[in-house]
């Protein structure tokens, strides 16, 4: 440390300017693409004091105790008389002994002190990120947040990321900004979030997802995961077509715009270190029910088939084992599986008439996972700036552990990222930057095809299925698996280069040209073996001990990827004041990208050594493809674009700006690639007319704006507008004894197939007042997709193929944002800060080709996400029936879903007869004959909403901040959420509160088969059993301690903080069963879902960490 | 400086208007474009792409193919008893993509449309043009068959050229003088190969057989069903045609063993070979032997079916100077003399009965057309990974064609037989079965100078064609042809289970005399309780088995089952159409006879 402190007194500018050069010319070398835009430039030209009276002294610091450089301190009245902190934030003014003094700097709040004829004075400046002043970054430069009148919300990355132990951005992101909805598949190490903003769905043909453009530093970023959390400095949300279009195509459903750190011109060298150090629990998990409860359940199950026996594989109940089973609980219940030891033949399981049955019982989650896994968080980053040059480096590291007892999985992120701009002449800047990330996630071979993952399996059979050991062997088991397993990595490397220069020929113009290179690299190496068992799909599992997976299994597979991108960008911005009241902003530019993807697969079986799984060392067959994936790939994309903007405003009353995007895509055929996407916005500051001079000061700023664009959407199915053939190496026509290979027809197009267009109105309110305390900002939206790719008008089937795709859906999403935050100081020191955010959005299908309306596909009028279902009336009881088991008259029939052993009887769902015609039907599942069914609730999230409360009082601060969805609906599938969808396999704890004749006011209906059903029978889709899925989580409570100034100096620090954390520390929610409230029903694992409720947990993380700057 | 940068500008500006920076070609698929169809190999490959399509002879896995049983076309017949019957279409569909669809017109139209644009030289365009006419000719073949009347289509249609798509239905004639066409050209200009496998390639002789199936089918459906004699002659006569410039080839003869033609691992030096197709442990496998092997049979073959094989004296079963039939009491009697044909059809050592057996028949005759004996018990013959080759178009149909398209036409007074035509054709299928052949005497036939005159014999039909097609039925049993050769004869009332008594017949069973020879010949003795679920034809414990008992549960055929109907929603579309077009002329109507 001591030498760094060196260095910046004696050779600071030539070590510099050297690092500088090295950068830029060296291989690894690069710059940042926009940031000395708005870097601040804190070189005034004060003039001398006047006449004195005394010399005041003092340091300007802000809030965290660090020393303010080039803050202005000016004698109130007389505004020639005024100082500049330097280096250590020390000042020196001569001034009349009464005087004022008025303290300023960009980012913080103005303060006016009395000198009271005081010799020091000590000003802590506070943070005004949040204020009037503020800048925001937007497309290609910054905006006044006063002047914008585009929907952009600026995160307060401080708030939002700075102290919480978040390993990836995109959830830190939850719940910050109204409109930004961030949904997690599932739990588990280096998870991808989904990113939505305004709207889940946006076009019904858009392959990637509609989720928002990251970019980062101005360019595309693959992921969020790729970004270190602790290099970002801002990040803007734009929201509205008018804000997003000067990005092009691919931003039609808005943008994330983050900036990374870059150092300040004349700071001092400064070397921040940070560390977080976290566990995780999962949040929620079902549980199986006792070996016997399940027994029970299940023999009850089969006796509605008529039944006395159930089988599944490898294991057998019948009533012997139901009586077997509670001796069992009642002998060795209470011991603990070390104690029982292994599987013992008589005790824990025996053989009757050559079927095997199971009494013992188990816990495997309790069993073999953790109750808490380890997580560790380290950043460092060294910044500084001369007169001419700015850096910025930093390093992270994150190393994240699963929960599973052995043969562990874990994550692992590196992220480097480096800046440096320099000033080679007064009219030319060079700048570069390298942001390399490195993650690397590591997990045991998933043998099941790597269908599912092992939750699904530890949950998916009864307790009684054995997981010890008998004679020295194990049973075939998820725990089997994964303790034998070899290990499989997906490694994804992420390099990207930016070289960036600006020009300023003239006064107020700057002219700015970079250009990007980046690779991301994705490999994934699988590697097989062997499973020994006791092969648990045989009749008698402990005759078959074998290598239960063979040789397809026996194998090493290696996929990989690479996406390369070159992306160029030029683009000039002028301002001019004329009559210190017209201001003009006037942008211009141009951009260039193609990117270049590849992917290929390969596998090899037969591993000569087990512990040496290599392609090069096996010697069975060989494989390149798999079937039904397109694991080998090879495509490329080009993009261009000419972009310019125009701001004016009228004394900063009245604003304007207008955008222009010129695009072209190689998406599209000729003659169509390219297309104009016009956008304008305006904005009245209505508080700074001076008829609005009466509501002051309790108002201090009110504007009103709106805006309309329109943006094409080029993410629409590959070649969609192109005539390919499919190619298939197999015929099923053999020939030589082999099948020849085809060449499929021609897909079907049509001809006047075009852009889908995505065209956003927003209404917009910002307000602020009590001298700026308290804010509200209001949005209203409507975002149209017009010209949606959608099934064309129904053709005769002498057309000879299915309908192409035109330009003729149209979707709309209508929202509301409401944003809302409280600042004050109390003059105890004590600081408060309150926000609250609310969100609303509904999505409508308003044109759509479709004559007959089925309700569960897409047609006009559709709100996306409906689900549609029965009302549950009650459940049946004995006396809704006659002695002969038919249904009393008047009771509506319910035949219709009857189906071999399956009669409705005391126990099972009654639904109710909405159309009164005395059954329950789905008519013919349209719109106009949708016999019994109605509308029950949505899959998508409704309303969304946060808030969070900070305080800071002498040094401590505390923050926690809450999110919630508020209306989100469910229907669950799978054993999880229907009981008995697989009677033979495990009933869980939450299950057990079902319909007996003893307990008939139950939750659940009478046990029965469902056979893999998971709408059918007494699971209909209907109210009763609808998960609701609405909660509202505390997602974070932090509490941290900064040092004192005066202690820090001691020690040469310049700031020290300690904190504890905890994420997702308890929710409020109201469903029925024991999963997580953010589960979304994302079809994890395979494509019918039934691991739903049974993959990698979410977590609850508590943690602690130190950041300290030297 | 300044200079600098306007040149900057200047060549951001011309890097910004070049058009071909955008232009991407997908790299890992293929265009539809003048490159690829000016390849002969490429065309290849699109063609194989519609073989599993026309020829699809065993399918593939567990899917069921038209032989034997298992599909409504195999099973809508006077050849198999039933457990349950499998009833014709009882109402009109709202939709149907199976049968009422241009998918492969579309398909086809585009390949014939993309090579006459291609610049191959003539020989090769031509023999590609004649190859996508041949699977036009198919495909058109099979819209008739199930809809008589339909828009015929030579061109690839643009979805918004509305005039064509709601085209009217063309008359069934129109059709197929251009399915007459096509395959006319077919037969100039395929190639006698093509470089591929011989039999497992489209080729001139492959067009001239089916020319002879299909052009068999539209005569005999004219001059029997539409009752139209001028175009039952010119069908006809195309038909005799196709099949006997082909015989006159003498490319293809008959095998030696007619067993082999269903149950070769290889088919490949099959002299009878058209076309089959190829399975291979692996590569691609069926599951139709496994049917006969592994699985009770729930379709046997009928009583009507055994009835009809001759006794090897070339005379039928009941006609009187048949002195060599020993009755059909029990089953070793009953097969004793009979035509070879039927112990290679069906497992004539003993009944297989229910409750007895676990491989089971429903009538007590166990179909074994397709087992491989060889491979029964190895993964060869089980399961879904049969590899039997599955023999498609046949020389020995061929020569049917030949014959009863000339007896046809003699009929017609169009013809006039001789005993060269069946010497040439039928008497070689018969002298392979090693019966005696036939003699054409005035209208009649004879076998060792005994007329054949069978007592069973519809009288609708005269003998000289009852004969041939019994040998037809004999010859070409479970190939999945019976259902339409009874459509195009006009006698759909032979699969109707209430008119032809004997199809919901099985063998002669005498429940006491079985289990007295059973015990006789098996270690574990059973009772006649054993048999208890077998229904007879009369009270009693001797009789014939009667799979099926209600007549409710009968298949009753109806005029209407000659042809599909059309699904309703293209119906209501026409009409939708026409309504908003304000054109009465846009319709599909009428929907078909009876629907």
């Amino acid at each position: 440390m001591s030498t760094i402190q060196l260095s910046r007194g004696t050779f600071s500018k030539k070590f510099l300017t050297a690092l500088a050069v090295a950068f830029l010319f060296s291989a690894v070398g690069s710059t940042k693409a926009i940031a000395g835009v708005w870097a601040v430039n804190a070189t005034h030209g004060i003039s001398e004091s006047q006449q004195q009276t005394i010399i005041l002294k003092g340091t300007v610091t802000d809030s965290n105790g660090e020393s303010v450089i080039g803050a202005s301190i000016t004698e109130k009245g007389s505004p020639k008389n005024g100082a500049i902190s330097d280096i250590d934030g020390h000042f020196s003014l001569k001034l009349k002994s009464n005087a004022t003094i008025i303290v300023s700097y960009i980012g913080f709040q103005k303060q006016e002190i009395a000198v009271d004829g005081k010799a020091i004075i000590n000003v802590v400046l506070k943070d005004n990120s949040e204020l009037l002043q503020e800048v925001v970054v937007v497309g290609y430069g910054t905006q006044k947040k006063v002047n914008l009148t585009g929907a952009v919300s600026n995160i307060n990355v401080k708030d939002a990321i700075a102290s919480r132990p978040i390993t990836d951005v995109a959830k830190a992101l939850q719940g910050i900004s109204p409109g930004l909805t961030i949904t997690n598949k599932i739990g588990g190490v280096g998870a991808e979030s989904t990113i939505k903003l305004r709207g889940s769905i946006g076009s019904l043909s858009a392959t990637s997802g509609t989720s928002p453009l990251i970019l980062v530093d101005n360019v595309e970023v693959p992921s969020l995961n790729l970004v270190n959390p602790d290099d970002i400095e801002s990040i803007s949300v734009l929201k509205d077509a008018a804000s997003a279009s000067i990005y092009g195509t691919r931003a039609a459903w808005g943008v994330i715009l983050i900036t990374t750190k870059t150092g300040k011109l004349n700071d001092k060298v400064k070397v921040s270190y940070s560390n977080n150090f976290a566990w995780n629990t999962p949040t929620k998990m079902v549980r199986q029910s006792s070996a016997y409860d399940n027994a029970v359940y299940m023999m009850l199950s089969a006796a509605r088939e008529g039944k006395d026996f159930i089988t599944s594989i490898g294991y057998n109940v019948d009533n012997e084992a139901v009586d077997r089973m509670k001796e069992w609980q009642d002998k060795y219940g209470n011991m603990s599986q070390s104690e029982l030891g292994e599987m013992q033949l008589g005790r824990d399981f025996e053989i009757r008439g050559g079927k095997t049955y199971f009494y013992r019982s188990f816990n495997p989650v309790d069993e073999f996972t953790k109750e808490w896994a380890p997580q560790q968080n380290h950043n460092l980053s060294v910044t500084g700036g001369s007169d001419k040059t700015t850096f910025n480096i930093s390093l992270g590291y994150l190393d994240q552990t699963g929960v599973m007892k052995f043969n562990s999985d874990e994550y692992k992120r590196y992220n480097f990222n480096s800046n440096v701009t320099t000033k080679i002449r007064d009219w030319w800047k060079v700048r570069a930057n390298v942001l390399f990330t490195r993650s690397n996630n590591s997990q045991p071979y998933k043998y099941t095809s790597g269908q599912y993952d092992a939750w699904y399996y530890l949950l998916r059979w009864p307790a009684f299925y054995p997981y010890a050991a008998y004679q020295g062997k194990d049973f075939r088991s998820a725990v089997t698996d994964i303790k034998q397993a070899n290990r499989e990595t997906y490694t994804s490397n992420f390099t990207r280069v930016n070289l960036g220069t600006e020009l300023n020929p003239i006064k107020d113009l700057s002219i700015n040209f970079d250009y990007t290179f980046s690779i991301l690299v994705d490999n994934q190496k699988r590697n097989g073996g062997q499973v020994w068992a006791y092969d648990m799909f045989a009749a008698n599992p402990t005759t078959a001990y074998k290598n239960i997976y063979g040789d397809a299994q026996n194998r090493v597979t290696q996929q990989s990827s690479y996406t390369m991108s070159n992306i160029f960008k030029a683009y000039a911005t002028y301002n001019k004041t004329i009559a210190k009241k017209h201001n003009f902003k006037a942008m211009g530019g141009f951009d260039a990208e193609t990117r270049e993807r590849l992917g290929h697969y390969s596998e090899r079986r037969g591993l000569v050594s087990l512990d040496q799984p290599e392609i090069a060392l096996a010697v069975g067959d060989q494989y390149v493809d798999v079937d039904g994936t397109s694991d080998a790939y090879h495509n490329e994309f080009a993009a261009a674009g000419f972009f310019g903007r125009l701001n004016y405003d009228y004394n900063q009353k009245y604003l304007l700006e207008v955008n222009a995007r010129y695009d072209g895509s190689s998406n599209f055929p000729s003659g169509k690639k390219w297309a104009l996407f016009p956008s304008a916005s305006a904005g009245w500051r209505a508080s700074e007319e001076a008829f609005m001079d009466w509501a002051k000061p309790a108002l201090s700023n009110l504007k009103i704006r709106g805006s309309w664009g329109t943006i094409g959407n080029q993410d629409v199915a590959a070649n969609s507008f192109l005539s390919t053939m499919a190619i298939s190496p197999s015929s099923s026509w053999v020939q030589n004894d082999k099948q020849l290979p085809y060449v499929g027809s021609p897909s079907v197009i049509s001809s006047s197939l075009t852009w889908e267009r995505v065209t956003t109105l927003d209404f917009g309110l910002e307000s602020r007042f009590f001298n700026d305390e308290f804010g509200v900002t209001i949005d209203w939206y409507r975002r149209t997709t017009t010209n949606m790719h959608s099934p064309g008008a129904t053709l005769p089937s002498t057309f000879g193929a299915s309908v192409p795709k035109i330009n003729y859906g149209e979707m709309r999403g209508d929202g509301l944002e409401l944003a809302l935050d409280y600042s004050h100081s109390f003059k105890n020191g004590l600081g408060l800060n309150l926000k609250g955010t609310f969100s609303k959005i509904k999505e409508k299908l308003t044109k759509y080709n479709n004559a007959t309306k089925n309700i569960y596909s897409n047609y006009e009028g559709k709100e996306l996400g409906e689900i549609w279902g029965y009302e549950t009336d009650r459940l049946f009881q004995k006396d809704d029936f006659n002695a002969d088991g038919t249904m009393k008259a008047g009771i509506a029939s319910q035949s219709l879903f009857e189906s071999g052993f399956f009669k409705y009887g005391p126990g099972d769902v009654k639904y109710k007869d909405l159309d009164g015609d005395g059954k329950i039907t789905y008519g013919s599942n349209t719109l106009e004959d949708h016999g019994d069914l109605k509308k029950i609730g949505n899959t998508l999230p409704n309303f969304e909403y946060s808030f969070s409360i900070g305080l800071t009082y002498k040094g401590f601060d505390f923050s926690t901040f809450f999110q919630g969805v508020g209306s989100r609906d469910l229907w669950g599938i799978g054993n999880v959420a229907i009981p008995g969808f697989m009677p033979s396999e495990a009933a869980y704890q939450h299950q057990m509160n079902y319909w007996t004749e003893d307990n008939t006011d139950a939750f659940y209906p009478r046990p029965t088969s469902h056979s893999w059903v998971s709408n059918g029978q007494n699971f209909l889709r209907q109210t009763r059993y609808l998960l609701n899925m609405s909660y509202l989580r505390c997602k974070n409570i932090t509490l941290g301690y900064s040092l004192p100034a005066s202690l820090l100096k001691k020690a040469s620090f310049q700031n020290a903080r300690i904190y504890v954390s905890a994420e997702n520390l308890f929710e409020f929610d109201n469903i029925s069963i024991p999963i997580d409230p953010e589960t979304t029903e994302d079809k994890y694992g395979n494509t019918q879902g039934y691991s739903f409720g049974r993959s990698y947990p979410y977590s609850r993380t508590i943690s602690f960490g130190v950041q300290v700057g030297f | 400086m300044k200079t600098k940068i306007f040149g900057l500008l200047l060549l951001i500006i011309t890097f910004g208007s070049c058009d071909d920076f955008l232009t991407r070609a997908p790299l890992d698929s293929i265009e539809d474009n003048s490159d690829f169809w000016n390849n002969e190999n490429n065309i290849r490959n699109t063609v194989v792409g519609l073989y599993d399509i026309y020829f699809e002879g065993y399918r593939i896995g567990w899917n069921r193919s038209d032989y034997f049983y298992g599909t409504s076309v195999a099973d809508w017949t006077d050849d198999l008893a039933q457990t349950s019957a499998t009833f014709f279409t009882k109402t009109v569909p709202a939709t149907d993509a199976t049968n009422w669809t241009f998918n492969n017109v579309r398909r086809i139209n585009l390949i014939i449309d993309r090579v006459t644009k291609s610049n191959l030289p003539d020989e090769a365009k031509n023999h590609w043009l004649g190859v996508g006419r041949f699977f036009r000719a198919l495909e058109y073949s099979r819209l008739v068959s199930k809809f008589g009347d339909v828009p015929w289509y030579d061109k690839v249609i643009e979805d918004n050229d509305v005039k064509s798509l709601y085209k009217a239905k063309d008359p069934r004639t129109t059709v197929m003088d251009n399915v007459l066409a096509d395959l006319d050209f077919a037969c100039k200009n395929i190639r006698e190969s093509d470089g591929l496998v011989k039999g497992l390639s489209v080729t001139r002789a492959a067009a001239m057989a089916y020319t002879s199936r299909i052009m068999l089918f539209e005569g005999t459906w004219q001059k029997y069903r539409a009752k139209n004699t001028d175009f039952a002659k010119k069908y006809l006569t195309a038909s005799q045609k196709a099949a006997s410039d082909l015989m006159a080839t003498n490319t293809y003869s008959l095998a030696s063993s007619y067993k082999s033609l269903t149950n070769s691992l290889s088919l490949a030096s099959n002299p009878e070979m058209i076309i089959y197709r190829s399975y291979v442990a692996g590569v691609l496998t069926h599951s139709l032997m496994s049917f006969q092997v592994e699985q009770a049979e729930v379709c046997s073959p009928s009583k009507d079916l055994v009835d009809s094989y001759l006794s090897i004296n070339g005379l039928p079963i009941h006609q009187t100077e048949n002195t060599l039939f020993k009755g059909d009491k029990w089953i070793s009697d009953e097969v004793a003399n009979r035509d070879s044909r039927l112990a290679d059809n069906i497992d004539v050592t003993s009944l297989k009965l229910v409750g007895v057996e676990a491989l089971y028949a429903v009538s007590g005759y166990m179909g074994n057309r397709f087992v491989n004996e060889s491979v029964r018990k190895s993964a060869d013959g089980l399961s879904n990974t049969n590899v039997t080759d599955a023999p498609i178009m046949k020389y020995n149909e061929v020569l049917m064609n030949y014959i009863e398209a000339s007896a046809e036409l003699a009929q017609l007074g169009a013809y006039t037989l001789s005993q060269t035509d069946f010497d040439k054709s039928f008497n070689l299928i018969r002298t392979r079965a090693k019966m005696p052949t036939v003699k054409l005497e005035g209208n009649n036939l004879s076998v060792n100078g005994v007329i054949v005159n069978d007592p069973d014999r519809d009288l609708d039909v005269p003998s000289l064609i009852w004969e041939i097609r019994r040998e037809r039925r004999v010859e070409l049993v479970f190939e999945g042809i019976r259902f339409n050769d009874l459509r195009r004869w006009n006698k759909l009332q032979y699969a109707d289970m209430i008119l032809n008594q004997k199809l919901n017949l099985g063998a002669w069973l005498d429940k006491e005399a079985f289990v007295a020879w059973y015990n006789a010949n098996n270690s574990t003795p059973i009772t006649i309780d054993k048999l208890k679920s077998i229904k007879l034809d009369r009270e009693g414990n001797a009789g014939y088995i009667k799979p099926i008992l209600g007549a409710q549960y009968l298949r009753t055929y109806a005029e209407k089952d000659y042809l599909y109907p059309i699904p309703t929603d293209q119906i209501k579309l026409y009409k939708d159409k026409a309504t908003q077009l304000n054109d009465p002329t846009i319709t599909l109507e009428p929907q078909n006879p009876g629907w």
